[in-house]
């Protein structure tokens, strides 16, 4: 079939550290997850999720331990040969190509490597850097070490599209573009999208991606925490009401307790302002239950509220809940 | 494909050679003050004849001024040769795959073998002519139309070596990259080119150097190319450059099948994280 497909993959690292010491990280504890064709597929997670691990075994750069990853029907360990003709990838975007020679070159270099007549190579490579707008900043033909991380971010995205391939895997590849730039990428990636072709592009923005992604996938410590398409993903985290209210006086622990006894709460977040607290919570109750559960604890514990707001949540909201404030943007 | 290899790399060769245009400059310019020394340093001390008659007898071959220049000259080529295949084959491999990161680009379009292979004879097939291209020129003007002649067998000779020692640099390479956690790969080979230069009997016959350097200079061909280029230089085409290629082609197929046999086992080890 068409697309990707990953199948209960598993990935542990295991790093020397000094002579004797092992490190054993756990990056993909089974995951599983599918992109049908012409899908543009997001893969979110906060940091040492494990999404560039997955990107790498999909690129047949990294062997998985188990599990089965076939991309347009390839296998990634089996066919690897196959699978490399069919991708395209950016990787860690602020490396990868030879600092001493111009993003042309390095270009060129690549296009050859790929089997490109030197004349083709020459000619796609100076396409695909009209494509992402090197040519026009006149970056093209100055040594990769002078890029800056928005430059360099270009080059890797120009290099994924090279070759013309059917999958793109992309790790993320807006990272350090400005506003604009990062915009004029979604607007390709969509492009490619429309064209049929499969996109698989990591990230932790999920503003940026909620704009392009017609399905998602949420990974935390090498699990997958849920998947789906975007109001899938709502209807499944979206019974979570984000619930903000500024309280009078200092916090104590007894409000949320309280709160806890109408209702369940996830993820609450308390912050002590000037003369007030401030908390925030998620929860699966409904609006009315909210609201109810808030005027108990006013009448028990004697408060002031000062504010109350109940928010339908974004998909942003839905990913913090999921994955803990602390790493969200 | 391993074609699609060799263009590429030859491609990136040319390139390279373009912007680093005068680092070549700076590789033919010291040799051949430090052949001048060595020739006329010595001169300074006693004079000129007694230095000629010394290397007469330490070559046995009974040599003038022309001949004893042609000679230093002829070896710095090799000291050339060694110093830059060794150091730009290791330290290129080392930072491709730990510092820039273009072993990814690699990986991703064929094997660590192939991209090994090919690396190793594209990269010192091209920068043996271009960092010994110095030699032509002079050694036209010593001796004429012999003197061209004598600089095409040298580079035969000078070729063999740095190709052979493209896959022992590249056997090196991996071990150190692959296999070992250092990080600073040019303090091993900046040591590594003097020490088989030195072992090899660059400017002293190879039977003079003590057992211990020439032992490990033995784990090269440089040894017997030292030898063949004094022969190249003292009489022209000597019957011994078959016996050098039969040595140096040997020495390669066992340098090609270590670093063969390496870059297939450090090709699956970086797949495996
Ligand atoms: N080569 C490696 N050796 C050892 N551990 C590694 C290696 N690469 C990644 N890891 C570990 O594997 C886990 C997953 O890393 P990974 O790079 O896949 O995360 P990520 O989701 O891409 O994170 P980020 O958002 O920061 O890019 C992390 O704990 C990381 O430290
Ligand atoms: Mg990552």
């Amino acid at each position: 079939m068409k697309g990707i497909v990953v199948d209960s993959i598993k990935k542990t690292y295991i790093s020397k550290e000094g002579f004797r010491k092992k490190r054993v990280v756990e990056a993909l504890k089974g995951v599983s997850l599918t992109v049908g064709s012409g899908e543009i597929h997001a893969l979110l997670g906060p940091n040492g999720a494990g999404k560039s691990t997955l990107v790498k075994i999909l690129a047949t750069l990294l062997l998985p331990d188990s599990g089965r990853a076939y991309v347009d029907g390839y296998d990634v360990v089996r066919e690897a040969e196959k699978v490399r003709r069919v991708i395209g990838i950016v990787l860690d975007v602020s490396k990868g190509f030879y600092t001493s020679l111009s993003g042309y070159e390095n270009l060129v270099f690549y296009a050859l490597l790929k089997g490109y007549s030197y004349q083709e190579a020459r000619r796609r490579a100076k396409e695909v850097l009209e494509l992402v707008g090197l040519y026009e900043m006149n970056a093209h033909n100055r040594p990769y070490y002078t890029y800056s991380l928005g430059m360099r971010a270009r080059l890797s995205i120009a290099k994924a599209l090279l070759t013309n391939p059917p999958v793109l895997l992309l790790d993320e590849p807006t990272l350090g573009l400005d506003v604009e730039s990062a915009k004029a990428v979604r607007k390709l990636i969509t492009d490619l999208a429309k064209e049929g072709r499969t996109v698989l592009i990591t990230g932790h923005n999920m503003h940026e991606i909620e704009q392009i992604a017609s399905s998602i996938t949420i990974i935390d410590s090498g699990r997958v925490i849920v998947s789906g398409n975007p109001s899938e993903l709502k209807a499944k985290l979206g019974l979570m009401l984000k619930v903000s209210t500024r309280i009078e006086g200092l916090h104590t622990p007894q409000i949320l307790e309280k709160i806890k006894s109408f209702i369940p709460i996830e993820k609450a977040s308390i912050e002590p302002l000037d003369s007030s607290t401030k908390i925030v919570f998620y929860t699966k109750a409904s609006r009315e239950e909210v609201v109810q559960s808030i005027m108990q604890m006013h009448s028990t514990l004697d408060l002031k509220i000062l504010d109350l707001v109940v928010e339908e949540p974004t998909l942003e909201d839905a990913y913090i809940a999921v994955v803990g404030e602390g790493h969200g943007h | 494909m391993v074609i699609n290899i060799l263009r590429a790399l030859t491609y990136r060769e040319i390139v390279w050679f373009k912007r680093f245009a005068s680092d070549y400059i700076v590789s033919w310019i010291l040799p051949l003050a430090f052949s001048l020394g060595v020739v006329f340093l010595p001169a300074t001390i006693s004079d000129i004849n007694t230095v000629v008659g010394r290397m007469s007898s330490m070559f046995d071959y009974q040599m003038d001024l022309k001949t004893a220049y042609m000679l230093a000259l002829s070896v710095t080529g090799i000291v050339n040769i060694v110093a830059i295949t060794v150091n730009d084959v290791i330290q290129t491999i080392f930072s491709e795959f730990r510092f820039m990161e273009v072993g990814w680009m690699i990986l991703e379009t064929t094997s660590l073998t192939r991209y090994g292979i090919a690396n190793a004879i594209v990269r010192p097939a091209i920068m043996t002519p271009l960092t010994t291209l110095y030699l032509a020129p002079i050694l036209a003007y010593l001796d004429g139309l012999n003197g061209l002649t004598t600089f095409a067998i040298l580079e035969v000779a000078f070729e063999v070596t740095a190709i052979a020692l493209g896959f022992y640099a590249t056997a090196i390479a991996l071990v150190l990259t692959f296999y070992t956690r250092i990080s600073r790969p040019w303090t091993i080979s900046n040591v590594l080119a003097p020490a088989i230069l030195a072992g090899a009997g660059v400017y002293i016959p190879v039977s003079l150097v003590p057992a211990v350097l020439r032992l490990f200079a033995y784990t090269t061909p440089v040894p017997e190319s030292c030898e063949i280029v004094y022969l190249i230089a003292l009489r022209g085409v000597p019957g011994e450059l078959i016996w050098f290629m039969a040595i140096a082609s040997f020495a390669m197929t066992l340098y090609v099948a270590v670093s063969g046999l390496l870059s297939k086992s450090a090709d699956i080890r970086v797949r495996k994280g």
